[in-house]
């Protein structure tokens, strides 16, 4: 196909895609995403294939593999449209057989395999409609539209469900207006510190400089525990074009010209692919690189792997490597709208800040401020993991309680444990306890409670999880991933980890929970960039509201969530214990001892607490006391 | 090899612009063709870019994914991200350390493994994970911990064969009215759809 020329070309181009494109065609979608690929989704996806190719269904069936729908917790998952049918942990078991079966019973029959349907752990009712399903009822998706839906490598199919259109009605428009209607629809970053977004247009736009302009795609998501921005990229690509494009007119039209950047962490390959493979289909259809849909409108756009550095993900720092230098933050000011790439304006957007602009273009920003709280707009896509039973990727509107995204969508706390804390904004973020479920979540809310919005990263801990460790574990995150370059985070965070990890085994002194207090502040003050600014939150929001914690850990050398080795003890259960003698052998320290097909016990006095009998019982008859 | 890896190099440094911008992607396909860094492709890489040695080791040692030594023939990775660490990614990471015998960032004695400590890959979902070269293993535990080196054997069987699968697959609705109201299996042979065509292909 040619490059399109106007507007009008795009429009029948779209057509043509729609009606050839039956919409009561069926169609069987496979998620492809990496956490359903792990579980073998693409033989799947394969094996239904090859039983369409055997059994000719009697009408045209399309078989496609898209992006995350989001229930990663239960992939592979297959969606049979019409009617939205949702089959979960297909060919877990047996590949042959379920595909077989939905292929027999859903293409051929027009029913459903009851087998494969998802169960309300409640209700114990199976539900076939996806749109039924608590997890997905309960969301509404704007950033996620179409994932799941559009298969991420066909620019056809994103043209088909409406996409850029945006781009076609911003090309006609004056771009301070398309900054007005950013600015108006209340959107805030998404990468963690929420500034307006048309605000920071405005900014860069009216930088002095007026030789050249950047903008960026953000997508180095160093907050371990996150895949948000993972999935948008590897699910829908040719939003972010889209954004990217939208946002460079808006903000170098009638200037200079612009250019782009995806930077995109290392970690994630697939998503380098499918950005590549996007920027390739825009490019060649002419929504993309020089005139773009036939105006004088030229922007090009270019992907940079990011080489696995968390602190790149701030602004900064992530210039700095595009550059080729090392990624190390500077001062600000000057902010990066007057002085960023090559020491050009420069305008850094969250992956998903990008993916909400088409959205806002197409609805209005009327509409989009219609939704969320008062101070913050719209919805926030989380990716939901830890110790909760439905893990996965969520949007909600702004404003949404956490009760509802751990109960009503994540299905609560498996094995019947309770939630203890929800962890939000990863490093920079921090720990809230179970009291303050209620909390609506949005920045100022999150923010009051100690903790951030973050990029998205939603990990619910248990009972089990000690709240010590979790501190201990994020600093030792900080430490690792520290630049280097200020002396209060690359000493001080140090400091705090030694501190926070002789807390944990057992070594800790009266008064080093003040200590740690009075570092964290010292460090939150005195670092240069956002990195050391918050790392000191997880430990701040984990004394706040867990202090008792602490001080049992420091006092009486004793983890109540019997976490931290060496500071609870191990017993043997004489009724389930059936005397076979494995904790004897495997005891390193030789505490346990007991007649064979005899009760065993454990001698407190020598245990070492390794808990090497504890994962040896094939009974579980050793308990954590 | 070593002197061919040379010669390719040559080849990776006319395809980047010659400037300071080059200098991460250019070590990161060196490092693809040498398996790590040697100290010879640095010099030239800074020799080539006009950029001093200095800096050039200044980045290759910032960034986690550069090696300056030679790296095993399998890369296994286990995951210390957020999730994964509340659901025991660090005893699977002592497990790991135990069976293969060597700490994070080392490769075991024979050059087949090499353990590395990551912070998220992005499957979150099926945490603990562990990475086996691009297999991702889920819910791991300190247990399962053998499969690890069965999942390479698989992947060196796999080597060179590289899936291609076709992501649209559709019957020609010209065909679908044979079908009307007949058995499935009773219509005419249905034409071979083209199965492995370009469009949106993905290495797999
Ligand atoms: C240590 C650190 C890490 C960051 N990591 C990310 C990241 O992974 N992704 C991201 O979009 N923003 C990240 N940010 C925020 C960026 O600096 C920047 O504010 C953001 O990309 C701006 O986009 P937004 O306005 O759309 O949120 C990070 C900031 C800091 C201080
Ligand atoms: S925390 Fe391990 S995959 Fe995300």
């Amino acid at each position: 196909m040619g490059k399109l020329t106007s507007v009008e070309e795009l429009a029948s181009l779209r057509a043509k895609i729609q009606s050839s494109q039956d919409s009561n065609r069926m169609r069987i979608t496979v998620c492809g995403d990496t956490g359903c690929r792990a579980n073998g989704s693409i033989e799947v996806a394969r094996e239904l294939a090859r039983e369409l190719a055997k059994c000719r269904p009697q009408t045209a069936v399309e078989l496609k593999i898209s992006g995350c729908p989001g229930f990663c917790q239960k992939g592979p998952v297959v969606l049979v449209h019409p009617p939205g049918i949702f089959y979960r942990e297909v060919g877990r078991e047996n590949r042959r057989r379920d595909a077989y079966d939905i292929i027999d019973k859903t293409v051929i029959g027009g029913g459903v395999v009851e087998r494969l349907l998802y169960t309300d752990p409640h209700t114990k009712k199976t539900i076939a409609n996806y749109d039924d399903v608590p997890f997905r009822a309960r969301q509404m998706r704007i950033a996620l539209q179409n994932n799941g839906r559009v298969n991420p490598d066909s620019i056809e199919d994103y043209i088909a469900v409406g996409g850029y259109a945006a781009l076609a009605r911003v090309l006609t428009m004056d771009p301070e207006e398309v900054i007005d209607q950013v600015k108006r629809s209340g959107l805030r970053g998404r990468g963690g510190a929420g500034f307006p977004t048309g605000v920071k247009w405005a900014l860069c736009r009216k930088a002095e400089d007026r030789s050249m302009r950047y903008v960026i795609c953000n997508g180095d998501e160093g907050d371990p525990g996150a895949f948000m921005d993972r999935s948008l990229m590897e699910g829908d690509p040719h939003s972010l074009v889209e954004g990217l494009t939208i946002g460079a007119y808006a903000i170098a039209r009638g200037i200079c010209p612009a250019e782009g950047h995806f930077y995109i962490r290392a970690e994630y390959p697939f998503a380098v692919q499918t950005i590549r493979c996007a920027l390739k289909q825009a490019e060649n259809m002419g929504l993309l690189g020089d005139n773009i849909i036939g105006t004088d409108f030229s922007f090009h756009v270019r992907v940079k792997e990011g080489a696995g550095a968390f602190v790149c993900g701030e602004e900064t720092a992530l210039i700095a490597s595009i550059e080729g230098r090392r990624g190390m933050p500077r001062t600000r000011p000057p902010f990066p709208a007057q002085s960023g790439l090559w020491g050009k304006p420069t305008n850094i957007n969250n992956v998903e800040t990008w993916a909400n602009i088409p959205r806002i273009i197409n609805n209005g920003p009327e509409w989009y401020a219609g939704i969320g709280t008062e101070k913050s707009k719209g919805t926030k896509v989380f990716s939901l993991a830890g110790k909760v039973r439905n893990c996965g990727l969520i949007e909600v509107p702004m404003g949404t309680t956490l009760r509802e995204i751990v109960f009503d969508i994540g299905g609560g706390i498996p094995d019947g444990k309770e939630v203890k804390a929800v962890q939000t904004g990863g490093p920079s973020g921090g720990c809230i306890p179970a009291e303050l479920l209620d909390l609506p979540v949005d920045y100022e809310k999150l923010a009051e409670a100690g903790s951030i919005m973050g990029s998205g990263g939603l990990v619910v801990l248990d009972e089990e999880t000690c709240m010590v460790d979790i501190a201990r574990y994020f600093l030792e995150f900080t430490r690792s991933e520290s630049c280097g370059k200020c002396n209060p985070c690359r000493l001080g965070i140090r400091q705090m980890h030694r501190i926070v990890e002789d807390i944990c085994a057992g070594k800790g002194r009266p008064g080093d929970i003040e200590l740690l207090e009075e570092l964290a502040v010292a460090v939150k003050k005195g670092s240069l960039c956002g990195l050391g600014q918050t790392a000191p939150n997880p430990v701040l929001t984990t004394i706040k509201y867990f202090r008792d914690e602490y001080e049992e850990h420091v006092l009486r050398r004793r983890c109540p969530a019997k976490k931290c080795p060496g500071l609870f003890g191990y017993e043997i259960n004489e009724e389930t214990c059936k005397g076979c003698g494995l904790c004897l052998k495997h005891c390193p320290a030789g505490a346990v001892t007991g007649e064979l097909k005899q009760p065993h016990v454990i001698d407190t006095e020598k245990c070492t607490g390794c808990g090497a009998c504890f994962e040896k019982c094939a009974f579980k008859a050793i308990r954590k006391v | 090899m070593h002197r061919e890896c040379l010669r390719q190099l040559d080849d990776i440094l006319s395809r980047h612009d010659k400037n300071r911008s080059a200098l991460i992607p250019v070590i990161q396909e060196a490092q693809e063709l040498f398996g790590y860094l040697p100290r010879e492709a640095l010099l030239k890489v800074a020799a080539h870019l006009g950029v001093p040695a200095s800096a050039v080791y200044g980045v290759a040692t910032f960034y986690a994914q550069f090696y300056l030594t030679p790296r095993g023939r399998h890369r296994v990775k286990v995951c210390q991200g957020t999730a994964c660490h509340v659901r025991g990614g660090r005893s699977v990471l002592e497990a790991v350390k135990k069976q293969l015998g060597v700490g994070p960032g080392e490769t075991t004695p024979d050059q087949k493994f090499t353990l590395e400590r990551v912070a998220c890959v992005g499957s979150c979902s099926l945490a603990p994970v562990v990475l086996v070269d691009e297999k991702i293993l889920g819910g791991m535990t300190p247990d399962k911990v053998s499969r690890l080196t069965k999942a390479s054997t698989v992947k060196e069987r796999m080597r060179g064969r590289a899936f291609k699968i076709k992501m649209v697959f559709k019957i020609p609705a010209a065909h679908t009215a044979l079908f009307k109201e007949t058995p499935a299996h009773a219509g005419k042979p249905m034409p071979q759809p083209a199965f492995y065509s370009a469009i949106g292909q993905k290495q797999l």
